[in-house]
């Protein structure tokens, strides 16, 4: 029996889960967070990701709650929200997270190897340590367990330490330059692997930095004439990320300038090369506020804008990302308002649940959006999320944009919804390069279903 | 007595159609899940599917072409909300994807009973 039929076994119906956590805490009534994490990993199992043994882990808060004492309860939901963004920033759109009690998650990372998901939780763990403790408690907070299957297909966590961790990572990488030194390697080969070989530096970071083109619909015209420029990259685990995800996890090394610079040269040579070829398509770029809030930065963006000629700028959207919560209207007027000499129109990417639309009252915008793709929810969840947010940007007559739909069954929720705009691999997959303007059909969604599994 | 596999996500409007259709005197089977929905088509006889569109994970419209690439015969009836598009005929689609009938959302009782004595009529001819 498969892994994949072991685990759709352990949350099917008739056999109920039985996982034992590492915390007696975490014993409490799961069902609910069961059949959300089960709803998930069906859809893991559908797109026929493999599901390995060791790839199921749970981190616990309950050494920070320990330590903060009787002040728990004053910062017990500020630690839920910390923990939460802190696994959602560095999950990507194929990993799979839930809440799985007061004081633990549970976590799937769907690329990474057992031990590069170990040290990754790790690396969370003391991320939120630090976010509410300051440095003092971060090599004491990490409590991360991993899951295994028992032979009756039964899940068992067992803890591991950070200690444990990095002497066994450092080990694997001592053999490894064991056989280097074996097969010829050099004196600068043998020295002592350390953890620090795990950390992205700023060469790294730009060297596996890659822009792909997302295709990106036009529903009132049923046409793909534009293209969303998208980061990728591999972290240092080797797992590919995307999008926001690109930009959390070189944050250390790469600033929100040098980022959002990188992007921006890409999209200027490849749409100039189509421009040289007679192809005119739309193309979109994302700009985060931090690259404009200061006027340094704001600078250093705007000399690399000032380089598009007058013929693309025509064909450019402009995406801003990562407003902060209460920006000022009149903060975003005066961006907006210098951002748009250089492109043809600005949109806006918010948070899922954002409602202030009032804020853009003014800025002239083409458009608000979000990526679903960020979102964790479930389907349902997530239809519901689209048509509220339509709504609310209807009601302030703005038009409305959603990345990352990743199923039909979203598709045709975000066409119905009122989307002006949608895209993600449900509606057609990124490409290396921006094609031409092309036909989009609902029916081409349904054409070659895939048989069922399952 | 007719049988009816009933496909819909919302436990409000489920459990209407269901309630309705039952005082009339058809047999119901409902289902809160597209896939579960196909695996019990698969195994049990069915007079008529009376299915949602709009639905989480696999949508009405997906639904129906599996059906009838499996069972071309049966009937369907498909009904949407679907209301706030301007881009889209959701209803239009189910019909081209092979519905028998479609029913626009909100109905009254009659409505539904009137498209589900349409379906199996069609069929029976």
């Amino acid at each position: 029996m498969s892994i994949g039929d072991l685990l759709k076994g352990l949350f099917s119906d008739d056999a109920p889960p039985r996982p034992r956590p590492a915390s007696a805490a975490a014993a409490g009534n799961v069902e609910p967070v069961l059949n959300d994490l089960t709803e998930r990993l069906n859809k893991m199992l559908w797109n026929r990701r493999a599901i390995l043994s060791g790839n199921i882990h749970l981190l616990g808060l309950s050494r920070i709650k320990e330590h903060v004492g009787s002040d728990w309860p004053r910062i017990a939901e500020r630690a839920q929200d910390i923990a939460h963004k802190a696994i959602q920033r560095v999950c990507t759109p194929d990993d799979v997270f839930t809440r799985y009690d007061e004081l633990s998650y549970l976590v799937i990372f769907a690329n990474l190897t057992k031990d590069q998901a170990q040290l990754r939780c790790v690396e969370i763990a003391e991320d939120i340590a630090r976010r509410l403790l300051g440095d003092n408690f971060v090599d004491e907070a990490a409590e991360v367990s991993t899951g295994v299957f028992e032979t009756d297909g039964s899940l068992i966590f067992n803890a591991i330490s950070k200690q444990d961790l990095i002497k066994k990572l450092t080990g694997q990488l001592s053999s490894r330059a064991s056989v280097q030194k074996g097969s010829g390697g050099s004196e600068e080969e043998e020295t002592e692997p350390s953890f620090d070989q795990f950390q992205m530096d700023k060469t790294k970071a730009l060297a596996s930095l890659r822009v792909l083109y997302q295709p990106m619909c036009n529903l009132r015209h049923q046409v793909v004439a534009n293209y969303f420029a998208v980061a990728t990259a591999t972290n240092v685990f080797g797992a590919t990320i995307w999008d926001t995800a690109v930009r959390a996890e070189f944050a250390a090394v790469l600033s929100s300038t040098e980022f959002d610079v990188f992007v921006a040269r890409n999209v200027m040579r490849d749409l100039g090369g189509h421009m040289a070829k007679g192809i005119r398509i739309l193309m979109g770029w994302p700009v985060h506020f931090d690259t404009l809030a200061t006027r340094a930065n704001r600078e250093a963006y705007f000399e690399v804008c000032r380089e598009i000629p007058e013929t693309i700028r025509q064909l450019l959207v402009l995406e801003l990302d990562g407003l902060p919560e209460g920006v000022p209207n009149s903060r975003l007027l005066e961006l907006t308002t210098v951002m748009k000499s250089f492109c043809r129109t600005i949109i806006v990417r918010v948070p899922a649940d954002f409602r202030r639309f009032e804020v853009f009252q003014g800025c002239n915008l083409g458009a608000v959006g979000f990526s679903l793709s960020g979102v964790s929810a479930t389907d349902a969840q997530r239809i519901s999320l689209m048509n509220k947010f339509v709504e609310a940007a209807s009601r302030a007559h703005l038009k409305a944009y959603v990345h990352g739909l990743s199923s039909r069954a979203q598709v045709l929720a975000a066409v119905t919804a009122g989307f002006e705009w949608i895209d993600g691999v449900a509606v057609e997959k990124p490409v290396q390069a921006p094609g031409q303007m092309h036909r989009f059909s609902v029916e081409d969604l349904y054409r070659d279903l895939e048989p069922l599994s399952g | 007595m007719a049988r009816v596999l009933l496909i819909e996500d919302d436990h409000l409007v489920r459990n209407t159609v269901k309630i309705t259709l039952q005082k009339a005197g058809y047999e119901v089977v409902p289902v809160d899940d597209s896939r579960k929905a196909l695996a019990t088509l698969s195994t049990a006889d069915f007079s008529l599917v009376v299915t949602d569109i709009l639905m989480p994970e696999m949508d009405g419209l997906e639904v129906i072409l599996r059906i009838r690439g499996e069972k071309q015969g049966i009937p369907i009836v498909a009904m949407s909300g679907g209301g706030r598009t301007r881009n889209m005929d959701v209803l239009g689609h189910a019909q081209a994807f092979g519905a028998t009938v479609t029913l626009q959302k909100p109905f009254l009782p009659d409505e539904l009973l009137s498209a589900v004595s349409q379906a199996l009529v069609g069929a029976a001819q």
